[in-house]
């Protein structure tokens, strides 16, 4: 997920076309926090992790 | 409990949130209640390790909801000339970009700050839709020059019962050249920044990032569409693409620039929640960078906080020049 390129001359790949813009479906899963408080992960492209 | 008061001589609100001085601050490594959870570990804020972009309530919120439960939702109105006191009632979270705890904004993949921009739009929808909320901010402090006390990468998102300040007059002028003539005046200054070409950074077709005429920030750019968008709701895949890659390349540039890491504030610029005429605004990032020099900061001192107008030490157009050598 983190992008390890060295930070000089940064255009050249993040200007490499990435494919397409991404399209993975997105899911959210709901969870609630020990003290109430809500907390939403976010997948892509696959099934929902609370599932 | 935060609490709302408005300044009377100022005219404007200012919020109290004497709970977050009980924030988490700097913790010791191995203890960052950013991370997932891990076998053996101490517990944190997320429940699972399966995300890839993650979105919970602040511990210590400036905003809350709790408000609502006894009394309804309430409706925060300028008092006017008296000294007054309201329910800070709003939301406060906190978004997570990536299970790593190291890293940054500008080293995620380009792919990755799509995500994460799809789920601020997700957050944006949710939270305006939200009874009371008028304004809805996402936002990134980072660096301790800035305050942060968590080093995973990380931004909040406030949503607050009144449209604050600092848009409210944007979007009058906005709403004014717009009733003058018929423009956008965000588009406007795309188009005049794309002509003097000398502030430019990045125009790939689908976004501008450059350096604004009167940055008052050192190093400040401001990422925009070139179509006129209200809110990340309105923009294609190929814009957000876009707008993912031209905030990477000059987040990196900015890390480039000193060979250190910048310590930003940055801002996500969208629509009120349902403003007059709202439509006068002009989806854009804005990034305000504290650093001057390699061994300098850039404060907000006495000029810029008691009289609004801020001192620039570097001339935007140098700005760009030194910008784009690092493109």
């Amino acid at each position: 997920m983190k992008d390890d390129r060295p930070t000089r001359g940064v255009a050249q790949h993040a200007d490499t076309p990435a494919a397409q813009p991404d399209d993975a479906p997105m899911s959210v899963h709901t969870a609630q926090l020990p003290d109430g408080r809500y907390c939403l992960l976010f997948t892509f492209g696959r099934n929902d992790p609370g599932e | 409990v935060s609490e709302l008061r408005w300044d009377s001589l100022r005219g404007e609100w200012v919020v109290l949130a004497p709970a977050r001085q009980e924030r988490t601050y700097h913790p010791p490594a191995g203890y960052c209640p950013l991370c997932p959870p891990r076998a053996g570990g101490p517990p944190t804020e997320l429940p699972s390790a399966e995300f890839e972009v993650a979105v919970f309530e602040n511990q210590f919120p400036s905003f809350t909801t709790d408000e609502a439960t006894d009394h309804g939702v309430p409706t925060i109105t300028a008092p006017g000339t008296h000294p007054a006191v309201a329910p800070a009632y709003g939301r406060c979270e906190v978004v997570v970009y990536s299970p790593e705890h190291e890293g940054s904004l500008g080293e995620l993949s380009v792919r990755q700050i799509e995500r994460l921009m799809r789920v601020w739009a997700h957050r944006y929808e949710a939270l305006s839709a939200t009874p009371g909320i008028r304004y809805v901010f996402i936002f990134e402090n980072r660096g301790p020059e800035i305050g942060v006390t968590l080093t995973h990468p990380h931004g909040q998102i406030y949503a607050y019962p009144f449209v604050p300040p600092l848009p409210a007059r944007e979007l009058a002028v906005a709403r004014l050249y717009r009733e003058t003539t018929g423009n956008c005046i965000h588009c406007h200054a795309l188009a005049q920044e794309r002509k003097a070409g000398v502030r430019v950074l990045i125009d790939d077709g689908e976004v501008l990032a450059y350096v604004p005429f009167a940055a008052r920030w050192p190093f400040e750019v401001q990422i925009a569409p070139l179509q006129h968008l209200g809110s990340l709701l309105d923009i294609s895949g190929t814009q957000r693409q876009a707008m993912a890659r031209a905030l990477k390349q000059v987040l990196l540039a900015y890390d480039a620039l000193f060979e250190q890491p910048m310590p930003y504030m940055l801002a996500v610029r969208q629509q009120p929640v349902a403003q007059e005429k709202r439509e006068a605004a002009h989806l854009s990032i804005e990034l305000c960078p504290a650093r001057r020099a390699p061994d300098k900061l850039k404060h907000r001192a006495g000029s810029e906080t008691f009289m609004g107008v801020f001192i620039n030490d570097i001339v935007p157009e140098s700005a760009a020049q030194r910008l784009r050598a690092l493109l």
